[in-house]
């Protein structure tokens, strides 16, 4: 399948313009984005805490069936793909895809490159929702996410006239109900805090007015 | 309050202008940060930084900058790395003020302040093992670069050589890029003398991967507060 635009040679994907980034800078830009992301995800498992979206999801299945969670990650987001195709594009699926099998398999990495004998859960919480705030602020910069779940809310608000908002919201909240079958409340609070961060860091920094690039 | 006898609280049309003033702090037009986000790019830019710095210190790695001497001189004496780092900024504040404005200069104090004391006492919460050199400069270099872009876009820094290098500039017939230039290669030297060749090639990976990172994404021309 051919899917580049028409009339367009590969020489135009390597120029960088103001308003639009080049191939090479959006490599950079999924490569550095994944690594802090499972850098991040790297500080909120050591300390066992949670966090929202699918790779909510893969920390309880994590948890729970103690499979790794790069597997999970990776598996679990599979079927968003297909929507994600259909409603954002090619290009936002390629790079959304290598940003979620990069994240997955340096996540299996990680751990044993960086031994973390110890963390305290609310500096996991407050780093690794920082590090996974910057990170999902890099890919989305670069018309890129860390997959999942955001694709089907905005789907299902399309189809159904749900508000992709309280879809999330709705989903977090469920995330949040099983881990109460596997964390402290301590631990939950701390989550808590970390999906708080995480959230503020993009609420705050995401705009489309300030940072111009496609 | 004189000339209002009668009214508790009458609004004037500049008491809105000046309320509708201070909101735009808190909100923040597109070409311009407002003060409460810029508390929160210069916090969130220390605390990626001083994690960066953390690793790199781990795996006993110098970087490129003031926080390489800080490096150094941590390594030689024994002194905590915040507290150098903090104190070898100092003498730059002078030059900042007068060159770049008591804004940048106050951000940047902050920044360093913040970062040292996140450096010293990161080993309280966060008890790393044995970390490869190579993969500590990558990961390090990269939060580095993180932080240090976050700052630059709010027009803050990490303080030291950068200003100096400017001020050179206008002072002399060297070129500020220079003038940084020559001073990581003299911290490059003394780590040559002091630490096991690995260390060294470890060191220049890390400084490579922080400057390509903030070199390719540093772009004034791309975020519209720096335009």
């Amino acid at each position: 399948m051919n899917t580049a635009a028409p009339g367009k040679t590969f020489s135009d994907y390597l120029k960088s313009t103001s308003d639009k980034h080049s191939l090479l800078e959006d490599a950079q830009g999924v490569a550095s984005g994944a690594m802090l992301a499972s850098l991040g995800v790297l500080l909120l498992s050591s300390a066992g805490l949670l966090t929202g979206g699918t790779a909510g999801v893969a920390f309880l299945l994590h948890y729970a069936t103690g499979y790794s969670f790069g597997v999970v990650f990776f598996l679990f987001n599979l079927p968003f793909y297909y929507l994600a195709w259909t409603r954002l594009g090619w290009a936002f699926t390629l790079k959304t895809f290598a940003t979620v099998a990069a994240t997955s398999a340096l996540s299996i990495v990680l751990p044993r490159l960086i031994p973390i004998g110890q963390i305290d859960p609310l500096a996991g919480a407050l780093f690794g929702g920082l590090l996974v705030g910057t990170a999902m602020l890099a890919l989305f910069r670069h018309r890129a996410s860390l997959g999942g779940f955001g694709v089907l809310a905005l789907y299902l608000q399309e189809k159904l006239g749900w508000k992709a908002g309280l879809v999330q919201l709705g989903f977090d909240c469920c995330v949040l109900f099983f881990s109460f079958f596997i964390a402290t409340p301590f631990i939950i609070v701390c989550s808590i805090i970390g999906a708080v961060v995480l959230n503020m860091v993009l609420a705050i920094n995401h705009r489309r007015d300030r940072y111009v690039a496609m | 309050m004189p000339g209002r006898k009668g009214y508790l609280f009458q609004a004037t049309e500049r008491d809105v202008a000046n309320i509708s003033d201070v909101f735009s702090h808190l909100s923040g037009r597109p070409d311009r940060h407002s003060i409460f986000e810029d508390a929160q790019g210069i916090l969130a830019g220390a605390l990626i930084a001083s994690l960066g710095l953390f690793f790199m210190g781990k795996a006993h790695l110098v970087t490129s900058g003031m926080a390489g001497a800080a490096f150094l001189m941590h390594y030689a004496s024994g002194l905590s790395f915040g507290l150098l780092f903090f104190l070898v900024n100092l003498p730059f504040y002078i030059l900042s003020f007068l060159r770049m404005g008591l804004a940048f200069t106050l951000k940047s104090f902050a920044a360093v302040a913040i970062t040292s004391a996140l450096v010293d006492v990161q080993s309280r919460y966060l008890a790393i093992g044995e970390i490869n050199p190579f993969w500590a400069a990558l990961i390090g270099g990269l939060l580095l670069g993180f932080g240090l872009l976050a700052l630059y876009r709010h027009r803050a820094s990490l303080g030291g050589i950068g200003i100096l290098a400017v001020y050179v500039q206008d002072r002399t017939r060297f070129r500020a890029g220079q003038v940084q230039m020559a001073f990581d290669t003299i911290v490059l030297a003394f780590a040559f003398l002091a630490a096991p060749l690995p260390i060294v090639l470890a060191s220049v990976l890390g400084a490579v991967i922080l400057n390509v990172f903030v070199m390719v994404n540093h772009r004034s021309d791309r975020y519209s507060v720096l335009r």
